[in-house]
């Protein structure tokens, strides 16, 4: 017995390598050539949204050139509208409020999501019940035709716009905290800390929130993407925000024109198109950096 | 049985009160509204007029007090009164019931052509997975989830109908033609193949990919294992033990995104000028009647309730678990 | 059981199995050979890494995707299946070769009903014993159900796996695996998942199953209790490797190699413990604690109660360390939450060196946190993935307001304590192994240097050799600390090892009480007698 107490009294064998923070992340990311691309059409993204001011400085509402340009005429790439105004402009400063109305919004669902999420997974109970009979009510009513409605009802403006698009994202953040919430919550390491005397909010914040940051981060890039679709939805039927040029009425303004400009339609479509694959394959990529271990057979 | 009786009507109740809720969010809405309620229920229209605002003032009593308003306004939509169109010098509700069909036959084919290519699709990347049929699906269904689906409506419209004039482009029937019978329901078909696809693809990316990961994990499972073991042909694994169980959850969130496909098709009404409801809540929106936009939205809410309802019928009949956990 | 002494039904001949690259070992099994015979039962012994699993995956060609057969043959009644081609070898599955795996409770497709689960394999070889129409599949099928003891087989045919307990998924398995009765049956821990008294039901159903159809049964276990239960001849291995074989007698009584001596010295005996002198100052009593739960009730229905305590009484005096053993279900686990006030009793006191602890509220209760700490029973799940380990000790201190550089002193002696590199705090869990993440466990319970210790299961998710080591560990500080603890288990064997007194306890209650030699020896209850007779190689 004696022979198994010095075992047990010496040290073991020295443990595995450690894992390496930031450069071991990126070497994961960087295994997934679709998020590499993702990630360099987004930056391109970033980069044309915020040099749009330089690259055309005046309002792309103006009329710059003679109206029906084809693409490839000299000084407007991809051609001009029905009122002369340049496609390229547009796009460079459609960018701008994508991206802005994008990010806004998701921040709007997360704080959101989050906030009704945690109570709902930490206490359990008839508040959890209660939350998530409100959660099931949003995410039961048809989403787009809802916000369709708020903005109508609330004149198009960038404001109403973000809101609306957050009113209707939150339900799939509140259901993802929640889920990750009620796990943790009866986890050992938790259930060890509340024996130490820790109090409930330094559990959530120390214990319980870093646990369930990576499926946040995965879920925001892939809301950023909906958002996006969901915005140039609303401005493609009319309820964007008139002062702003986005990508979503500049395919609107083409659709009746599609046999005379087809170029009109076809390249806004294009660039959301870009946007919102690069975004999902970013997120797709966060997903397998975050989450080693689950990373399954592609 | 007594247990699916009682699951069922748990089930119903709980749809009623969802309805219920749905029709108070629109009473809500109404009052937030700016103007006066009774401005805007009339519309645009109606609002130049002020004896018809001031006779929907009286109907809608918006001089009581605020539950009494609530309580003539459920009365009303339970009496299926859901206001009146100036524009179109209808009430709403037979706007609606004419509309209607038209959805119901674009929604439901999208449906058919998203679950049944995507589960195909996605089945056939699952038992492929590694080899380039995978990763041309899985590709290919990035691509569809990340197209605008107002978009790829236009495109196909450019593409099958102004360039290639194989199919309409507009509408559900070919003006004019008094066409009858089979040649009437090949017509409607034509009419309904590219908006349909247009619809579908979206859903059909999101349906591929979600049963190629479920088929994945369900392969993984020690029940696989064990009737591998079993010697069971890898044929009847796959359909039998993989696919099945795999399904469930697919068509659970089939489900839940009822309610986006339904919201969908007003997108893609607009695009090929279908004759639907989606298509009357956007000349709603042009026309700022916010009765009848509010009226679509209550009747698209319902639809997806009654829907989420008979999905988890079906999955109450599917999986036997589910007659223990109601 | 005289196995058939003539040739052998499955010869494993040199066998290497090589993982793919980029792992840290190259290969699962390296030249292993092994002989079994009709009416035999092979015991391979290992712990986990040792291959022992992948070797029993071989032998079906069930090897997952990336690991391949480097070298050697497998032969099944004369036949080399490692040559054979993919239809081939599924038919020999389930015809000539089955195998069971270890839990139950995954191991059937939830939605098809049993009796269709045990027919697939009659339908998947056709023209075997005549089973042809669908009416004679049943009958054969209701036929397998009783043959395994499994009760109301008409019923049962008809239900779904849900309704089946672990133990009797397990029934359902073996008569699948046995329904064309193969030559050889193979077992991957069968038994490891299931409730003592259950395992030691199904070991004796196999043995039996065995006699009437002379199947040859290659068992894999980490347990040596089950291997002096039920085998004829053992093969021990260790990395991939066989280092020992021969008939069981030999190898318990004159183990030849070295590993094969440490994992038997390992193994808990069946030796319970002296007295030792104790004071007479109580510092926990439980009395009265009562709590239910309901289980299975939703919107629109009941559900049944289930009463997880029914006044578990007991007293703990100073430096005692109490044992409290039972099966799953037994409540074992709530207690000892109720204990912590981790879970909270409907009725009952909880009286800690006097205080009722039942009656604080929680600002009250903090100061108990200090004297009474807990180590939980999985080492993977009780410590924060993403904190380093140095946080996590010194969290409990710095939580009662020890200064910083204090706290981190205190981690590093504790370190040192429990026999780990004080250099290691910045570590994360996930770099330590199963024994050393159940060491830091402990340490950072010590922090607060309680008075009082659960332990609730802790060694029990650990390979045999790590466990005595920690054991020690725990007995070691124990004695150095002067700590008084509850020692929660459900191995009989261990608790009479190290404990002063044992509860045995069942739905709720504690049914027996007393020093081990006592409890042990000559149990008073019925169903202490029949835990004591369900220690697997109890009988050596």
């Amino acid at each position: 017995m004696s022979d198994t107490v010095d075992a047990a009294l010496r040290a073991d064998a020295p443990p595995a390598a450690p894992l390496g923070g930031l450069r071991d992340f990126v070497r994961r990311y960087a295994r997934n050539r679709g998020a590499v691309a993702g990630a360099v059409v987004l930056f391109g993204v970033l980069v044309l949204a915020a040099t749009a001011p330089l690259l055309y400085p005046a309002s792309p509402w103006q009329m710059t050139g003679a109206p029906f340009l084809h693409p490839f005429s000299p000084g407007f790439p991809l051609g001009t509208d029905s009122l002369g105004r340049d496609i390229a402009a547009g796009i460079a400063h459609g960018a701008r409020v994508s991206l802005l109305v994008g990010s806004v919004s998701t921040v709007v669902a997360i704080v959101i999501g989050v906030t009704l999420g945690a109570v709902a997974g930490y206490h359990g109970g008839v508040i959890d019940d209660a939350i998530m009979r409100f959660t099931e009510f949003f995410q039961t009513i048809p989403g787009f035709v809802l916000a369709v409605v708020l903005v109508a009802i609330f004149h198009p403006t960038i404001t109403s716009i973000v809101i609306a698009i957050g009113i209707v994202s939150w339900p799939s953040v509140t259901r993802l905290v929640r889920g990750q919430v009620l796990s943790l919550r009866s986890r050992e390491f938790v259930v060890a800390s509340v024996a130490l005397g820790a109090g409930t909010l330094r559990i959530i914040f120390t214990e319980i929130l870093p646990n369930t940051l990576s499926p946040i981060i995965v879920l925001a890039s892939l809301m950023v993407a909906s958002a996006i679709l969901l915005e140039s939805a609303l401005s493609f039927l009319g309820l964007g925000d008139p002062n702003l040029m986005s990508w979503g009425y500049m395919i609107g303004a083409g659709r009746s024109l599609l046999r005379l400009a087809w170029w009109m339609a076809v390249f806004p479509g294009v660039a959301i198109l870009l946007t919102v694959l690069a975004l999902n394959l970013v997120g797709e990529g966060l997903n397998d950096a975050l989450n080693p271990r689950l990373a399954r057979r592609r | 049985m007594a247990k699916l009786a009682r699951f069922l009507t748990g089930r119903l109740i709980k749809a009623a009160i969802t309805v219920l809720a749905v029709l108070v969010m629109n009473f809500v809405l109404i009052r937030l509204a700016p103007g006066d309620p009774a401005s805007v229920m009339a519309g645009e229209a109606g609002a130049a007029d002020p004896k018809f605002v001031a006779q929907l003032r009286e109907q809608f009593g918006l001089d009581r007090p605020l539950h009494e308003q609530l309580w003539i306004y459920m009365r009303g939509i339970l009496q299926l009164d859901l206001g009146y169109s100036a524009r179109q010098q209808r009430p709403v509700s037979a706007l609606i019931a004419e509309r209607l069909p038209g959805t119901l036959l674009l929604t439901g084919a999208a449906f058919v052509i998203a679950l049944g290519c995507g589960v195909a699709l996605g089945a056939l990347a699952a038992t492929r997975v590694g080899t380039w049929a995978d990763s041309a699906i899985t590709a290919l269904a990035l691509l569809a989830y990340a197209t605008p689906i107002f978009w790829v409506g236009l495109m196909l419209v450019l593409l099958f109908s102004v360039e290639l004039n194989w199919l309409p482009s507009l509408g559900m029937e070919t003006v004019g033609a008094k066409l009858s019978g089979l040649a009437h329901l090949c017509d409607i078909g034509a009419h309904l193949v590219l908006p349909a696809i247009t619809l579908g693809l979206f859903f059909m990316a999101i349906y591929a990919r979600l049963t190629r990961a479920e088929m994945l994990e369900v392969a993984d499972q020690d029940f696989v294992k064990t009737a591998r073991a079993k010697g069971v042909r890898e044929g009847r694994i796959v359909r039998v033990h993989v696919l099945r169980n795999a399904l469930l959850p697919v068509v659970t969130f089939a489900g839940i995104q009822a309610g986006q496909l339904i919201g969908g098709s007003i997108l893609v009404e607009t695009v090929f000028a279908w004759p639907g409801i989606g298509r009357l809540a956007f000349e709603a929106l042009l026309q700022r009647e916010y009765n009848t936009l509010l009226g679509v939205f209550a009747v698209t809410a319902v639809m997806v309730v009654l829907l989420n309802l008979l999905t988890d019928l079906m999955y109450a009949v599917v999986d036997p678990r589910i007659e223990v956990a109601a | 059981m005289t196995p058939d002494p003539g040739h052998a039904v499955l010869e494993v001949d040199d066998l290497t199995i090589a993982l793919p690259a980029g792992g840290d070992r190259t290969h699962a099994v390296e030249r292993a050979s092994l002989v079994l015979r009709p009416r035999e039962t092979l015991c391979v012994v290992g712990e986990s890494g040792s291959g022992k699993s992948m070797l029993a995956l071989a032998l079906m060609g069930l090897l997952p995707k990336g690991v391949t057969v480097a070298g050697g043959a497998v032969r099944l009644e004369g036949i080399d299946i490692l040559k054979l081609r993919a239809e081939a070898m599924r038919d020999l599955r389930g015809r000539r070769i089955a195998m069971i795996f270890q839990e139950p409770m995954t191991a059937l497709n939830p939605i098809m009903t049993v009796g269709r689960q045990i027919a697939e394999v009659l339908e998947s070889h056709r023209d075997e014993h005549g089973v042809g129409t669908g009416a004679e599949r049943r009958r054969r099928v209701l036929t397998l159900l009783d043959s395994v003891g499994l009760p109301d087989p008409d019923q049962l045919i008809d239900s779904y796996p849900f309704r089946l307990s672990g133990g009797q998924r397990q029934r359902v398995m073996i008569a699948a695996a046995l329904a064309l009765e193969p030559a050889v049956l193979i077992g991957d821990e069968p038994t490891t998942a299931l409730d003592v008294t259950t395992q030691m039901q199904i070991l004796l159903l196999i043995k039996r199953l065995q006699a009437e159809r002379d199947t040859g049964v290659l068992l894999i276990t980490h347990d040596f209790g089950v291997v002096a239960e039920v085998a004829d001849r053992v093969a021990v291995m260790q990395h991939g490797r066989i280092v020992e074989t021969g008939p069981v007698d030999q190898i318990l009584a004159r183990p030849a190699h070295p590993y094969t001596k440490s994992l038997i010295a390992a193994v808990p005996k069946l030796a319970p413990r002296a007295a030792r002198p104790l004071g007479e100052a109580i510092v926990l009593e439980a009395a009265g604690l009562t709590k239910t739960y309901r289980r299975g009730g939703r919107l629109f229905s009941r559900g049944s109660l289930v009463k997880a305590l029914d006044r578990p009484d007991f007293r703990l005096r100073r430096g005692e360390t109490l044992g409290v053993v039972g099966e799953s279900g037994s409540g074992k686990s709530t207690l000892a939450r109720c204990l912590l006030r981790l879970l909270e009793p409907e009725e009952g006191a909880i009286r800690f060196a006097g205080t009722d602890l039942m009656a604080l509220g929680s600002r009250a209760l903090k100061p108990f946190r200090k004297r009474v700490q807990m180590v939980f029973q999985d080492p993977f799940a009780s410590l924060n993935p993403r904190r380093r380990i140095g946080d996590i000790i010194a969290a409990g201190p710095r939580l009662h307001g020890t200064p910083k550089h204090e706290a981190r002193a205190r981690t590093r002696e504790l370190l040192a304590l429990v026999g780990l590199d004080p250099a290691v705090t910045d570590r994360f869990p996930h770099e330590f192994s199963g024994g050393q993440r159940q060491r830091i466990a402990i340490a950072r319970a010590l922090a607060l240097e309680p008075e009082l210790l659960i332990a609730d299961e802790p060694v029990s998710a650990l390979d045999v050799s790590v466990q005595a080591q920690v054991l020690a560990l725990l007995d070691a500080l124990r004695q150095r600390l002067g700590l008084s603890m509850v020692f929660i288990t459900h191995d009989l064997r261990i608790a009479g090892q190290i404990c002063d007194t044992i509860a045995v306890m069942r739905h709720g209650r504690i049914v027996e009480y007393g020093p081990p030699d006592q409890v042990l020896m000559t149990p008073q209850n019925a169903y202490t007698q029949e835990l004591v007779a369900s220690i697997p190689g109890g009988r050596r």
